[in-house]
């Protein structure tokens, strides 16, 4: 054991679909495939809360319950409704909302009889997730630096906008207008706009 | 399901950004739940800011976990395998704690609130009892949902009668007003179930109710600011 060594290898370029790792997981409790998603998400998702402000052991132990999580909930991963790492965001998030802000996450009832149904399903949900993720991840990678920076700041960093505007020395307006700008983008990118 | 007369006005992006991010106030956050509910448009938008959570994530620079942590988690795991799926549809997200409220309330039955709200109202009590409504003004009564925020904001019910206005005042932080049943309108429009009124600090509005009695969630994210002799009558009664 190497002396003051913390650091868990990365994924290798060519990194393994990380969907087909879950149904592994899902399909025959696999390990190996347990093992590569934690040496990618864990050290991710702890960056993630302590960038939200919980410290080293608190940000350590919420995302090893992230990845217990993600081992304990494989079977209902539905890659129709969201790719691997949306839906380990997704775990990642309510786990921070849950325990680091102690509040419930109100959310929509898939059998609540006020629901109304999206008037036009795509006939491949799985199809169009992965879509989704993919156009999602090509218009982010695409945008300006400075529109990319306040959505990172206003999605990892729970600062408000004035906040933000006080963090990058820029005028209130400015945050509000690239982060407008910016969504516009993604949600233009994926075609969902109104 | 039902069919629903298409919703015109939406919360922007940012706060859909917000809501998906996981940053947004208990009380819109709930706001939200509530319109999305309505709104399979805005469940595409926030299922895209999701992704984008997704992404971001993935490509996030790690903070290294202490030597030994995958190990320790391995042991964790020892022989216990995922849980089976349950017949209940699959979700993305672990799924919500079961709501709190008391079965079959005639008027909140009678009142088809979506289903987080139903989860945050105040217990009534009897079965027979509808909801806990208190008169603020002649023609203007309002429940309160949640507490208030750590941010001194807040969220409640409001009935108002038909004609109305809700009471002029001035607000810190952004507000937000969700049409649950009438329709109201204001400078920007008419504003109908399912509708979502977003307005910033410095606006000052008036909504007024249509023909018929409107019922809204109204959240505001900092404490209200009654203007008017009204408003400062109103203001240590409502304890704002």
């Amino acid at each position: 054991m190497t002396a003051a060594s913390t650091v868990l290898e990365g994924l290798p370029p060519g990194t393994p679909d990380f969907g087909g790792l879950i149904t592994s997981i899902a399909r025959s409790g696999d390990k190996g495939a347990f093992a590569h998603l934690f040496r990618h998400f864990a050290p991710r998702i702890k960056a993630y809360l302590r960038r939200q402000g919980a410290d080293e052991a608190t940000a350590e132990e919420v995302a090893q319950e992230a990845l217990l999580q993600v081992w304990r909930k494989a079977a209902l991963y539905d890659p129709a409704r969201a790719g691997a790492s949306t839906w380990i965001f997704t775990i990642a998030r309510n786990l921070r909302i849950d325990l680091l802000r102690k509040e419930r996450r109100p959310e929509v009832d898939p059998q609540d009889p006020l629901l109304v149904a999206d008037p036009h399903p795509g006939a491949d949900a799985a199809l169009e997730a992965g879509q989704r993720d993919s156009k999602v991840a090509d218009a982010l990678r695409c945008l300006p630096p400075d529109q990319a920076d306040v959505v990172r700041l206003s999605f990892f960093e729970d600062l408000s906008h004035s906040e933000i505007a006080e963090r990058l020395s820029i005028p209130l307006g400015t945050v509000k207008s690239r982060l407008r700008l910016a969504f516009s983008k993604v949600r233009g990118e994926v075609g969902d706009l109104l | 399901m039902t069919a629903h007369p298409a919703i015109h006005h939406h919360p922007s992006d940012a706060t859909l950004a917000a809501y998906a991010a996981g940053s947004a106030t208990e009380g819109t956050a709930l706001l939200v739940a509530c319109h999305l509910t309505y709104c399979p448009a805005c469940r595409n938008a926030v299922a895209t800011f999701e992704s984008a959570g997704g992404s971001l994530l993935e490509t996030m620079p790690p903070d290294p976990l202490t030597v030994g942590a995958l190990d320790s988690v391995l042991t964790r795991l020892g022989d216990s395998t995922p849980e089976a799926p349950t017949a209940a549809p699959a979700q993305a997200t672990p799924p919500p704690p079961p709501p709190f409220s008391a079965p079959a309330e005639t008027e909140r039955a009678a009142l088809l609130l979506p289903s987080p709200l139903k989860a945050a109202l105040p217990m009534t009590g009897t079965a027979d009892s509808g909801l806990p409504w208190r008169t603020l003004a002649p023609g203007i009564k309002q429940i309160p949902v949640l507490p208030r925020t750590g941010a001194g904001g807040n969220a409640r019910l409001f009935k108002v009668a038909p004609h109305k206005s809700l009471p002029k005042h001035g607000h810190s932080g952004r507000e937000y007003t969700l049409v649950l049943r009438g329709s109201f309108s204001d400078a920007v429009g008419c504003f109908t179930v399912g509708d979502v009124a977003e307005v910033e600090e410095s606006t000052v509005h008036n909504p007024v109710v249509e023909e018929t009695e409107c019922i809204c969630l109204i959240v505001t994210e900092g404490p209200l600011r009654y203007r008017g002799m009204i408003g400062r009558l109103l203001q240590p009664l409502t304890g704002l």
